[in-house]
């Protein structure tokens, strides 16, 4: 029962995610041209920060839409099936993409080490999610013998 | 799978029905369906126990090695 209130909790909170989303992404331009004025850096351009964000707001939405479809799985009780390992995967490819889209967005756009962290974080995501599809195919397994023994 | 199971074979020699036999056990009929069609991986010891009870039999009247 404590795992059900915990992916309630979590499809609420990725839910919530998603409506932040929702407004951020149409009001990005001016957010981008605020912190701009803001932080007072005149060498980074507006435009390629806000084709860079838009660029790696692809991934993260997808991620947070499968990571919704997740905790679904979970709240319908059948957390270890195929449809799970496609959904992690999934998420596990767009933590690499926007690994990527990081990794040379630090260098060419923003020029700001902080962004390192946003790096390491989606390659981390990626690598647990990696990690995460190969203990589900196991659980499978386990959870079919499971059943077939009666 | 080699291992057969013959439940089948003891319910018409005891001439019992499969719902009488699931409701003697405890199992469902699901289950003994998977059993009936050999799609099980495992049986445990006490459903053995209580399918051997209730047809009154041995285990091996119920399970056959057959060479593959």
């Amino acid at each position: 029962m404590n795992n059900n209130y915990f992916a309630r909790f979590m499809n609420l909170l990725i839910f919530i995610f998603i409506v932040i989303m929702a407004f951020v992404l149409p009001t990005l331009p001016i957010l981008v041209n605020r912190y701009l004025e803001y932080a007072g850096n005149q060498t980074l351009s507006t435009l390629w920060i806000t084709v860079f964000l838009y660029l790696t707001a692809i991934p993260f939405v997808l991620l947070l839409l499968m990571a919704k479809k997740l905790c679904n799985n979970v709240l319908r009780q059948e957390p270890f099936s195929h449809s799970s390992v496609t959904l992690l995967n999934i998420i596990s490819i767009c933590a690499f993409a926007d690994f990527f889209l990081y990794a040379i967005g630090t260098f060419a756009v923003l020029k700001n080490l902080l962004s390192l962290t946003l790096m390491v974080a989606a390659f981390m995501v990626g690598l647990v999610g990696q990690i995460l599809i190969q203990l589900v195919k196991h659980a499978m397994e386990l959870k079919q013998e499971n059943d077939l023994t009666i | 799978m080699p291992i057969i199971v013959n439940v089948d074979v003891m319910l018409a020699k005891r001439k019992m029905s499969s719902t009488e036999l699931g409701e003697k056990i405890g199992i469902t009929l699901t289950n003994l369906s998977i059993l009936k069609t050999n799609k099980a991986k495992a049986i445990r010891f006490s459903t053995l126990e209580a399918i051997c009870k209730a047809l009154d039999c041995q285990p091996g009247d119920i399970l056959e090695y057959k060479v593959p």
